[in-house]
């Protein structure tokens, strides 16, 4: 099937036509005349018909034929005559969806034109034959210099370019080979030089979804193997465990040493997988929820508590397995339930009476 | 039948289905042993379940359709004489004496706060002249909102075996009487203490263990009886983040509770909650 690529590049060929139409025109430095430009795009055996479309273009007045057709870097117009009122051309587009073609340009006096393109190519192990008619009128003056399509196109990409210096996601305009804006690389990559800076800091650190932050970071020479270190050395001199159990593996045996978990019950329960599952069978297990109320490690058992259940869960344990009520989290899962409590033993009583 | 009272029937009739349709998408299941039915929503969207929607008995998380029915009746002042079958209630009570006076808000309070039993029949026989027909219009409300598989045979929780609600339900019950402001504040309350009519004192700790032990808890219910096993319906807040929690027959009540809203706001952390 015909793809937007190939139609793209059947639209440029008709913008090649165009300019290679003004090239012919008459001479005055600097300056340019504006075309009317109608051309309607046919595609064989192609089930629709593309509507005419018209705009307006800016061409050189003083240009010679060759020198006056821009053209983008995988077309080249070849063979370019004129003979009185008549051009004829040829076009070879390589790459990706290439296609070969010829076309013809009459002058209709000195401000109007009609021409042909007739072009060849395949898309998708298909052929594609397509046929462009156009015809320009006059309209105008213009400055060549501003807006010329070439003028235009850079206006353009300087205007995107510059839009995009702040978005690192868009690393790759700014700094792959033949990037579209390669010439803003260093103000894009100070700005992420900036961006690298402040991410040293733990408060300052990306989420888990900034992933588009890292590649433009490597990209402008900011390995996030570095930036981490950094953050981490941070994180460990002021004690921010939470970053240190996200982001710093290697610090996690020194800091899980030295964690509290009265005072630092989500970090222990979450990342010191050892020490918490002693200080829960110390703390936690087998004590009822009721009973943990004043203790310490409230919180440290509250937080084990959904470990706990995500174990038991990720194992399969039946719920027959569970430990009667006043059972604790961090109870291995095949350890026989405790002897129930005097105290649990009156809340089962309460419980056959029910009523909370 | 009044046109008003047909209008609120029909709309009740069409909340259901389309509560019934949404509730035909299931929702992932990652805890299914911490209670024989359970159901937990972030910010008022469901997150996980296991089978939210089986028919269970559900104990005195019963008295929030009760109290909801109490809360909009308002004149929270009227007092109210407590009834010989209140004062008779069995289970969890405040010991009412029979003829005993107490402030209509004072009872919803002790339904709430302690789960009496005697303070909840004492409510259901005042406002609606007899339980049976309290129970009709508990039913009733339940229909209003699409509760399709609760029902209701007494107003406190007593197992019967036409008397049970599935956990979405109880969700949805759940989002209505916090509604009611009086309601909200009540089941969030540690602790309360009032004097009868007749110049009797009460003091009553919540049976709500969450109340004292968890970083957010706002209260709601608990329940718990024979057939119903140990029961529960959680609210936390943290940051602005809301997690509700229903739980029936949930062996380890508390410590299971605890974990699942404590993976719950991890998973909203994540961005993983809906």
């Amino acid at each position: 099937m015909f793809n937007q690529h190939m139609i793209r590049r059947a639209l440029l060929g008709c913008a090649l036509t165009l300019v290679v139409v003004a090239g012919g025109s008459q001479a005055a430095p600097a300056s340019g005349d504006r075309y009317r430009v109608t051309s309607k795009v046919e595609i064989k055996d192609m089930p629709f018909a593309m509507p005419p479309r018209t705009t307006e273009v800016c061409t050189a007045r003083d240009g010679g034929d060759a020198a006056m057709v821009p053209h983008d870097k995988d077309c080249q117009v070849l063979d370019y005559r004129r003979t009185g009122d008549q051009s004829s051309f040829r076009m070879r587009c390589t790459g990706k969806d290439a296609m070969e073609g010829d076309g013809e340009i009459e002058r209709l006096g000195a401000d109007a034109y009609r021409g042909r393109v007739h072009a060849v190519g395949r898309a998708d192990g298909e052929t594609m034959d397509m046929t462009i008619r156009f015809e320009g009128q006059r309209i105008g003056s213009c400055d060549y210099a501003s807006e010329s399509p070439a003028a235009l196109g850079a206006a353009k990409l300087k205007e995107i370019c510059e839009a995009q210096l702040d978005a690192p996601a868009a690393h790759a305009m700014f700094t792959t080979r033949d990037a579209a804006c390669a010439s803003y690389r260093a103000p894009f990559c100070q700005r992420i030089g900036t961006l690298a800076q402040g991410l040293r800091d733990p408060a300052r650190f990306p989420a888990s979804d900034a992933d588009q932050v890292w590649p433009a970071l490597a990209a402008c020479g900011h390995p996030r193997e570095t930036i981490l270190a950094d953050a981490c050395a941070k994180a460990d001199a002021t004690g921010n465990h939470a970053f240190i159990g996200a982001h710093c593996p290697a610090l996690l045996p020194r800091t899980c040493e030295r964690a509290d978990a009265g005072r630092d019950a989500d970090f222990v329960a979450t990342y010191c997988v050892e020490k918490a599952r002693a200080l829960a069978a110390q703390q936690c297990e087998g004590r009822g929820y009721t009973a943990m109320l004043s203790s310490p490690y409230r919180n440290f058992c509250s937080r084990y508590a959904a470990t706990r259940v995500q174990q038991r869960n990720a194992t399969g344990t039946s719920p027959g397995a569970t430990p009667t009520p006043a059972s604790a989290p961090g109870a291995a899962p095949a350890e026989a339930a405790r002897k129930p409590s005097l105290r649990d033993r009156f809340k089962a009583l309460k419980d056959s009476i029910g009523g909370n | 039948m009044h046109a008003r009272s047909f209008g609120r029937a029909l709309a009740a009739l069409l909340a259901s289905a389309a509560l019934h349709a949404a509730g035909a998408t299931a929702l992932p299941d990652p805890y299914p042993d911490v209670a024989r039915a359970y159901y937990v929503e972030v910010d008022g969207r469901p997150l996980w379940a296991g089978q939210p929607d089986a028919r269970l008995p559900m104990a005195s998380l019963t008295k929030l359709m009760t109290a909801l029915l109490v809360a909009e009746a308002g004149a929270p002042d009227t007092p109210v004489a407590t009834s010989a079958a209140a004062a008779a209630e069995t289970g969890t009570r405040l010991g009412l004496r029979t003829g005993e006076r107490v402030r209509r808000g004072d009872l919803l309070a002790a339904m709430l706060v302690r789960s009496a039993n005697d303070a909840c029949r004492a409510l259901a026989d005042a406002l609606g002249g007899d339980e049976a027909r309290f129970v009709a219009r508990m039913n009733a409300r339940a229909a209003e909102l699409g509760l399709a598989d609760s029902h209701f045979t007494n107003a406190c929780g007593h197992d019967a075996d036409a008397h049970y609600a599935s956990a979405r339900d109880l969700a949805r019950l759940a989002h209505a009487a916090l509604a009611q402001a009086p309601i909200a504040e009540l089941v969030a309350r540690p602790g309360y203490a009032f004097t009868s009519l007749d110049g009797r004192r009460h003091a009553l700790r919540s049976t709500n263990a969450l109340l004292a032990g968890l970083d957010g808890a706002r209260g709601v219910k608990t329940g718990s009886t024979p057939a119903a096993g140990r029961c529960l319906i959680a609210l936390v807040e943290r940051d602005g983040v809301q997690v509700l929690a229903v739980l029936l027959h949930a062996p380890e009540r508390w410590w299971d509770s605890v974990g699942l809203i404590e993976l719950a706001f991890a998973a909203a952390r994540r961005g993983a909650a809906p």
